[in-house]
């Protein structure tokens, strides 16, 4: 009687141990994957954003910094023309620009940032230890490196993750995919319990 | 007589390569780099070295190639040079080559115009102007869509 329980919870815990062991290692995640992930950051103004937050909303994730003038303005004016094409759907989409930089990236510098690609789009820092946690719940790379005199770069992933309305991992879109094929993608799962 | 013969070798130098469409994205106050793309064309029977870049609106400038990990891992790796080969061209584009203005001096307003120098192998010069776009513009002739400030 009082086993049965221990057994079940030992089970779950061998499956979350093999679906752990098989996780996608990069960037890349799976369609429809597992349960809401928990995150906790900041925006602009220091308050608090987290998964439970944004519930309702479909929410795009994209990790970069403003130091980045390659890379970062061409996925987040990807983003951008994405959100435009969605016409009213846009009210239920969240866009967010979580810096890998947070040492550059200040509050202020991400204020002006953010808006210069679309009115919408939140940027987004917190604690080291946040923004490490994101990372790791997001299959995030994020390596300094160092660069010329005083600069240095920062090594990322770049591909726009996709969270459900109920905080799941749903698409992993990118500035390689069509604006259609990714408008179709967020309509879908707008559509979406 | 020896002035016309210079101001030959001066117009054949200037010549070496021809720039167009550069452009460059608008910045925010703070914002530490900014890229600027471009198309270097070399008409001549040489190839041609670009071997750096000045302007007055950054501290330094460097060459760089965004390159793309197994992982989808992106980085940026600074370039020496970058050879403009004879008779043919070389585009600076989102997603691959692109000169890196560092130290800015002020933020980059679009519809605006700076001011950029590339320098050649043999320390010759080619002046350019180069026009800053919407943020996420990745073409020179991007229009801005409309949703955006
Ligand atoms: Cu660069």
């Amino acid at each position: 009687m009082s086993f049965r329980p221990v057994i079940i919870s030992l089970v779950v815990l061998a499956l979350a141990g093999l679906a752990l062991a098989f996780a996608p290692t990069g960037t890349t995640a799976r369609p429809d994957q597992g349960d809401a992930r928990p995150f906790q950051l900041r925006d602009t103004e220091g308050n608090l954003v987290t998964d439970t937050s944004l519930r309702g909303q479909v929410v795009l994730l994209y990790f970069g910094y403003t130091f980045c003038p390659d890379v970062c303005p061409t996925e987040l004016g990807y983003v951008a023309r994405v959100l435009r094409a969605m016409g009213d759907d846009v009210e239920r989409t969240t866009p967010l620009f979580v810096t890998v930089d947070p040492e550059r990236d200040t509050p202020e510098l991400l204020k002006g940032y953010a808006p210069l690609f679309h009115p919408r789009i939140r940027a987004l820092t917190g604690t080291p230890e946040e923004l490490a946690a994101v990372f790791k719940t997001f299959g995030v790379t994020a390596r300094k490196v160092p660069g010329a005199g005083s600069h240095y770069l920062m090594d990322h992933s770049s591909s726009i993750t996709v969270l459900d309305r109920q905080g799941r991992v749903a698409a992993t879109i990118g500035s390689t995919d069509t604006i259609a094929r990714s408008v179709t993608t967020l309509r879908d799962i707008l559509g979406k319990p | 007589m020896i002035r016309t013969a210079f101001l030959l070798a001066l117009a054949t130098i200037v010549s070496a390569v021809e720039i167009s469409g550069a452009f460059a994205r608008a910045t925010a106050p703070g914002q530490g780099a900014a890229g600027v793309f471009m198309t270097v064309k070399n008409p001549s029977d040489q190839p041609v070295e670009v071997t750096g870049a000045t302007s007055s609106r950054a501290g330094r400038v460097e060459l760089h190639r965004t390159e793309t990990g197994a992982d989808g891992v992106k980085r940026m790796v600074h370039q020496p040079s970058i050879t403009i080969p004879a008779k043919g061209q070389v585009v600076l584009a989102p997603g691959g080559l692109h000169v890196m203005l560092l130290d800015l001096t002020a933020p980059l307003t679009e519809g605006s115009t700076i001011d950029l120098d590339v320098t050649l192998g043999d320390g010759t010069k080619v002046t350019t102007p180069v026009i800053v776009k919407w943020a996420g513009a990745t073409d020179a002739t991007a229009e801005k869509p409309s949703c955006c400030p």
